[in-house]
C-alpha cells in the first residue's frame, strides 16, 4: 500500500488535496506546482518558489466543500496579499466548522483558463472500477454529456470515450480556437486508470476541473476518497 | 454443459396432470420428437403420451433432469440425483431468491457443488436445442435456425419464441436461465461460442451479478460470433451510495452501455430490432466500409432510406466518373447516374442485377429498394438479385415494399440469403450496427 494511503487510512480520512496531487505527480500526471503552507511565516520567500498570481485553498479532512467554507481564493498578486488571504481562509474555515482539523493552505500558480474537462473513477458493484469522462461545467451538470468505460482501460477505449461525447467538437476547436490536446487527455485517462488499479484502496476519484490547452493539460483540483 | 443440450435421456419430475408444468414439458418433448429417451416421473401412475410414468428413477439412466416439483422438495431430490451421478438439472420451479428465499437457493447450489452437478435455473422456462429436438421447456417449440437466444426472463423468452414463429425465424438453442444459481450468462455464451449450429448469440439481460466475468468471456466470444443484447431497465435512476461527483453521474444503464461497447456486444433497443439485426448478421457478419449504394425503382422510399443512412453516419456517396460511364452504357439515357441509383420504370430484373454488379466495385454494401408496379414482377427481381449475390461479393440488403404484394418475392430473397426489411430505415439501422461492429474484428 502506498504510504500516503496508509497514513490517511490510519487517520480514518480520505486523501487531502495535496496528497492526491502528490500521487498524481508520481504517475506523471501534470498538476500546477504547489506548496502546503502551515503558517503565515511560511509565505515569506514564496515568490521565489512559485509564480504569482497564485490560488490559495483550505486543506482540511473535515471540509469537503471548500468554496462553501470560504476556502478558495484566486488571483492573489503578491506575498503581502497572500498573508492577508491566509488569515482570512483560516478564519472562515474555523467559522464554518469549529471542530475542523486544519492541515494548512495549498498554494499554486493560478493557471489560465483552459477548456474544462472532468475525469472520475468510481466502483460499480457488478463491474468493479469504472472511469468517467466529460466536458466540465454545464456540459456535465446539465447535459450529462459523459462517457464511461470499465477498467482496465485499453488505448482504443480511451480514444473512443473521448470521441463519444457530443461535445467532442469543442475539443477539436470551435469559433476560431485551435484543437485541444486530445492525445494528452488520452494519456491522462490511461494513467489515472493505472493509478486506480494499482491503488485499489481508493474508491472514488474526481479530477474536476482539468484544464486542457492546445498543448498539454493541468489537473486543477483532485479528490480521492478511500 | 453437453448433457444439457445433447442428452441421450431426459427425466421430467413434476405433476403429469393435464395443464401442469410437468405435463406440458413431456408434451413438448414428445411432440417435438426428441431423439432420446423420455422418462416422466411422478407419483401418479399410468401413461402419458404413450410413455410410462415412473414413480422414481431408481433403475433409469438419466443424462438430464428437468425439475418442476414444489421448491421445498427440491433439495432432497437433488441429493438423490447427485448421489446417482446425474450431472445436469434444469430447475423450472419458482420460490427461490426471486421471492426472497436466498438461503433456499444457496442450499441447492451447495448440493449441486457437492455432487459436481450443474444447474440451470431455478425459476426458469427451460431449455431447447432444435438440432437434437430437445424441447425441455414450457414455451412454444422454436423452429430450427442459427440464432441462440438466452434470456433471464422466461415470460419474455416465450413471447419472443411466439413472435419468431410468426416471422418464420428459427433458433439453434434457447435457454431461459432464471435466477442463475449456477450456470450463468458467461457459461452459456462460452458454450455457444463453440456450438456449430449457432451463428449469432442473442441475450436478454435484466441485470448481471458478475459483470466482470461476463465481459471477459464476451470479449473472447465476439471474436468468433456476434452477441446481440437487450438490456432492460434503461430508465432506472442511478441511485448509489456515493460521495463523489462521478458516482452521482453514473447511472446503471450508462455503465452497462459502456460495458457492452467495450466488449463489442451489439446493444439493441428491443425485440424487433433484435430480429432485424439477427437476420442481417446471419448472412453478413461484416461490412467493410461505410459507402452504401442504394438502387431503387422509386424515389420516395430511397430518400427516406438515404436520410436514415446518412443520419447514422454512413455515406450514400456519388459514384466515380468511370463508374458513371459504365452505367451509361447499359441504362436508358434519362436514368440518373447518381446515388441513389433510381432506375424509374426501367427497374426490371435485368437492370437491378446489372447495376448491382457494376457498382459493387465502389461500395461496401447495397440496399435494393423495390416498390411493385403493374408492369414489373417483384419475384423476378428477387431471383435476379439472388443469382448475382455470390458474384457481387458485398452484402446486398433488400427493402421490398410492401406486404402481400411482395410476399412471394421476399420468400425468394430469403432462399438466396438476402434479408428483407419492411422499411429502408430499419434496414439502415441494421447496416450501421453491422458496420460499426465490423471495426472490432
Amino acid at each position: 500500500m502506498h504510504t500516503i494511503i496508509q497514513k490517511a487510512k490510519k487517520e480514518k480520512r480520505s486523501l487531502l488535496e495535496t496528497e492526491a496531487k502528490e500521487l498524481l505527480k508520481e504517475y506523471g500526471i501534470p498538476v500546477p506546482d504547489f506548496r502546503l503552507i502551515k503558517s503565515e511565516e511560511e509565505i515569506t520567500g514564496l515568490a521565489k518558489e512559485i509564480n504569482f498570481p497564485i490560488t490559495m485553498k483550505i486543506v482540511s479532512p473535515d471540509i469537503i466543500h471548500k468554496t462553501d467554507a470560504g476556502g478558495v481564493k484566486i488571483n492573489i498578486k503578491d506575498e503581502k496579499e497572500a498573508r492577508i488571504v491566509y488569515q482570512e481562509i483560516i478564519f472562515e474555515a474555523k467559522k464554518y466548522n469549529k471542530k475542523a482539523k486544519i492541515s494548512g493552505v495549498i498554494v499554486y500558480p493560478t493557471v489560465p483558463q483552459g477548456t474544462e474537462i472532468i475525469i472520475g473513477i468510481m466502483k460499480d458493484p457488478h463491474f468493479g472500477p469504472v472511469i468517467m469522462f466529460g466536458l466540465g461545467g454545464i456540459f456535465v451538470e446539465v447535459l450529462k454529456d459523459i462517457s464511461f468505460r470499465i477498467l482496465p482501460l485499453e488505448e482504443r477505449d480511451a480514444g473512443e470515450m473521448i470521441n463519444e461525447i457530443k461535445g467532442f467538437k469543442i475539443l477539436k476547436g470551435v469559433r476560431g480556437e485551435g484543437p485541444k490536446d486530445i492525445k494528452a487527455i488520452k494519456n491522462l485517462l490511461l494513467k489515472i486508470s493505472q493509478l486506480a488499479l494499482e491503488n485499489p484502496e481508493i474508491s472514488e476519484i474526481d479530477l474536476n476541473p482539468v484544464f486542457v490547452f492546445e498543448k498539454g493539460l493541468q489537473v486543477i483540483d483532485a479528490r480521492m476518497i478511500l | 454443459m453437453k448433457n444439457f443440450f445433447n442428452p441421450r435421456s431426459v427425466a421430467i419430475f413434476g405433476s403429469m396432470k393435464e395443464g401442469k408444468t410437468g405435463f406440458e414439458i413431456v408434451k413438448n418433448m414428445v411432440e417435438g420428437e426428441f431423439k432420446g429417451d423420455i422418462y416422466p416421473i411422478s407419483q401418479s401412475e399410468g401413461q402419458i403420451f404413450g410413455l410410462d410414468i415412473y414413480p422414481d428413477f431408481k433403475n433409469l439412466d438419466i443424462d438430464l433432469a428437468i425439475i418442476a416439483i414444489p421448491s421445498q422438495l427440491i433439495p432432497s431430490l437433488l441429493e438423490d440425483l447427485g448421489s446417482r451421478g446425474v450431472k445436469s438439472a434444469v430447475i423450472i420451479s419458482a420460490g427461490f431468491s426471486e421471492v426472497g428465499n436466498f438461503k433456499e437457493e444457496k442450499d441447492i447450489k451447495n448440493i449441486a457443488e457437492k455432487h459436481r452437478m450443474r444447474i440451470i435455473g431455478p425459476n426458469c422456462a427451460g431449455i431447447m436445442n432444435t438440432e437434437s429436438n430437445l424441447f425441455a421447456s414450457i414455451e412454444v417449440r422454436a423452429l430450427p435456425g442459427n440464432t441462440a437466444f438466452i434470456t433471464q426472463s422466461g415470460a419474455l423468452g416465450g413471447a419472443v419464441l411466439m413472435m419468431a414463429e410468426e416471422l418464420d425465424f428459427g433458433f439453434s438453442k434457447f435457454v431461459s436461465y432464471g435466477n442463475r444459481c449456477d450456470v450463468d450468462e458467461a457459461d452459456l455464451i462460452s458454450y455457444l461460442q463453440n456450438d456449430h449450429q449457432t451463428q449469432v448469440i442473442t441475450i436478454y439481460i435484466e441485470g448481471l451479478t458478475e459483470g466482470k466475468k461476463f465481459l471477459r468471456q464476451a470479449k473472447k466470444t465476439v471474436l468468433k460470433k456476434p452477441i446481440i443484447a437487450i438490456k432492460a431497465g434503461k430508465h432506472e435512476a442511478g441511485m448509489r451510495a456515493t460521495s463523489s461527483h462521478t458516482g452521482s453521474l453514473a447511472g446503471e444503464d450508462k455503465i452497462y452501455d459502456a460495458a457492452f461497447r467495450q466488449a463489442g456486444i451489439l446493444r439493441v433497443e428491443g425485440v424487433e430490432e433484435m430480429f432485424d439485426l439477427c437476420r442481417g448478421l446471419i448472412y453478413y457478419p461484416k461490412i467493410k466500409g461505410n459507402k452504401i449504394g442504394v438502387i431503387t425503382n422509386s424515389g420516395g422510399p430511397a430518400v427516406l432510406a438515404t436520410d436514415k443512412l446518412e443520419e447514422l453516419g454512413l455515406m450514400v456517396s456519388e459514384p466515380s466518373e468511370s463508374l458513371k460511364n459504365k452505367l451509361k452504357k447499359i441504362l436508358p439515357p434519362h436514368v440518373s447516374l447518381g446515388n441513389p441509383f433510381d432506375l424509374l420504370a426501367y427497374g426490371g430484373a435485368d437492370n437491378f442485377a446489372r447495376v448491382s454488379e457494376i457498382i459493387s466495385s465502389e461500395y461496401d454494401a447495397i440496399l435494393a429498394i423495390f416498390v411493385p408496379t403493374a408492369s414489373m414482377d417483384s419475384t423476378e427481381i428477387a431471383t435476379a438479385l439472388g443469382k448475382i449475390k455470390e458474384e457481387v461479393k458485398i452484402p446486398i440488403f433488400a427493402n421490398f415494399m410492401a406486404g402481400r404484394l411482395v410476399k412471394e418475392a421476399i420468400g425468394e430473397l430469403k432462399k438466396y440469403g438476402i434479408p428483407n426489411y419492411e422499411t429502408g430505415e430499419r434496414c439502415a439501422r441494421v447496416i450501421q450496427k453491422i458496420y460499426k461492429n465490423s471495426r472490432y474484428k
